[in-house]
């Protein structure tokens, strides 16, 4: 049976750094109330003036070695933090990777964009509209931060990661076998930049600067809609994919909190030691959250050939989704 | 089910949250029993599959102790027999 595999991955989190310890400078808060509520202990920040396509340009580049090609036919770049409203990043991702004049578009899914994107990966390489792809979740949301926020600075990085798929059957290593992808509007709010639409125009006077920046108001109810949805969603990628919670070898989630992720394998029963966590070096990078745990997981060895890995997201809109796959000889 | 059964079987949840041990005053609030913001949610999961009901999002400041949970459960049992 014709499916989308995984050929490649790679990563890239800016150099700046921010400590638990610079925190506690700025915020009434202790190393241990940050630590112990999200599992955060550093995360990585852009300076300089870099942005979303600098980050998506190293990860992008990461990824074509780790599959050894130098040609797709489309590149999906995830994000909600592209460089401009308009146009879309991934044409100058694809410029400045030497990729030509290839089919590039943004997705915006928020936490859920390289799930989401997997999904739409999927879609063209089964419609034989090409047999290569690069697909890279990028995100510079600590632009986009209220810097007085301590629930939103304390949690929120800045990084990318990035996948290559191409044209192959659900028996190849690397496989994506089945999914679940969903949303619900009503909780549009739960996670939401005002301002920078067009439902706020820029109107000098009635848009202040705080309406473009993210505050974290409903912490609460993100921590609860989010286990209760990424692990329905993880059971019915499970159930189509016709694999018991056990024989998992590899859940691995959108890193927006520890606490999130240990709550789900829970109540999924996987154990703990097959979650993987990297969110204490890298906080919440938004889209770019799951390729980049993937990049971290194969570069320390824990990723092997054949094993079964399932992907689960949750993130604004809100939306959620869940990928079963098996991992490829990288 | 009157109060004080829903009392009783709230706080037997509480009992059964990591780190919750003796006594459970009715008047205690979640922080003082040690139980955080998150796992907070995990109970409010474990009520609401128990008594069959949903906590809405706009009740969830108002939830900080188990007084005002054994008070939103019978609230919400009451418009449920209506």
């Amino acid at each position: 049976m014709p499916a989308a595999v995984l050929c490649g991955v790679g990563g890239y989190v800016p150099t700046s750094v921010v400590t638990n310890t610079d925190l506690t400078m700025r915020f009434s808060t202790s190393e241990e109330w940050i630590s112990s509520r999200t599992g955060i202990r550093q995360r990585h920040v852009v300076t300089g003036g870099d942005c979303t396509s600098d980050l998506a340009v190293q990860a992008g580049a990461a990824a074509l070695k780790s599959a050894g090609v130098d040609s797709v036919d489309l590149i999906v770049l995830a994000t909600v933090t592209p460089d401009h409203p308009c146009p879309a990043t991934a044409p100058s991702v694809a410029r400045r990777l030497g990729l030509g004049q290839v089919a590039a578009f943004d997705l915006g899914a928020a936490c859920s964009g390289f799930v989401y994107g997997l999904a739409v990966v999927a879609g063209f390489l089964g419609a034989g509209l090409g047999d290569r792809v690069l697909l890279i979740g990028a995100d510079a949301f600590s632009t986009k931060l209220n810097p007085a926020d301590r629930g939103a600075v304390t949690v929120f990085g800045d990084g990318a990661g990035a996948a290559v798929l191409r044209r192959g059957n659900a028996a190849d290593l690397g496989a994506l076998l089945a999914f679940d992808l969903g949303s619900d509007g009503k909780l549009a709010d739960l996670l939401m930049i005002q301002a920078g639409g067009s439902k706020h125009p820029p109107v000098a006077g009635q848009v202040t600067t705080e309406d473009h920046l993210f505050s974290m108001t409903q912490g609460k109810a993100v921590y609860r809609h989010a286990t209760c949805r990424m692990t329905a969603s993880a059971q019915a990628v499970l159930r189509r994919a016709g694999w018991r919670p056990d024989e998992v070898d590899w859940f691995v989630g959108h890193q927006a909190n520890q606490r999130i992720l240990e709550a789900v394998g829970k109540q999924m029963g996987i154990a703990p030691e097959r979650v993987f966590i990297n969110i204490d070096q890298l906080g919440n990078t938004v889209a770019a959250s799951i390729p980049l745990a993937l990049a971290d997981a194969t570069a320390m060895g824990v990723l092997k050939a054949g094993h079964k890995v399932v992907l689960t997201t949750f993130g604004a809109g809100s939306t959620w989704g869940s990928v079963a796959l098996t991992w490829p000889e990288l | 089910m009157d109060t004080e059964q829903i009392r009783a079987v709230v706080v037997e949840l509480v009992l059964g949250m990591d780190g919750v041990a003796g006594q459970v005053p009715a008047t205690a609030s979640f922080e003082e029993l040690g139980i955080d913001s998150m796992s907070t949610m995990d109970l409010l999961r474990k009520v609401e599959d128990e008594f069959g009901i949903e906590v809405p999002d706009e009740q969830l400041p108002m939830i900080v102790g188990i007084e005002d949970l054994v008070n939103f459960v019978a609230s919400a049992k009451q418009e449920v027999s209506r």
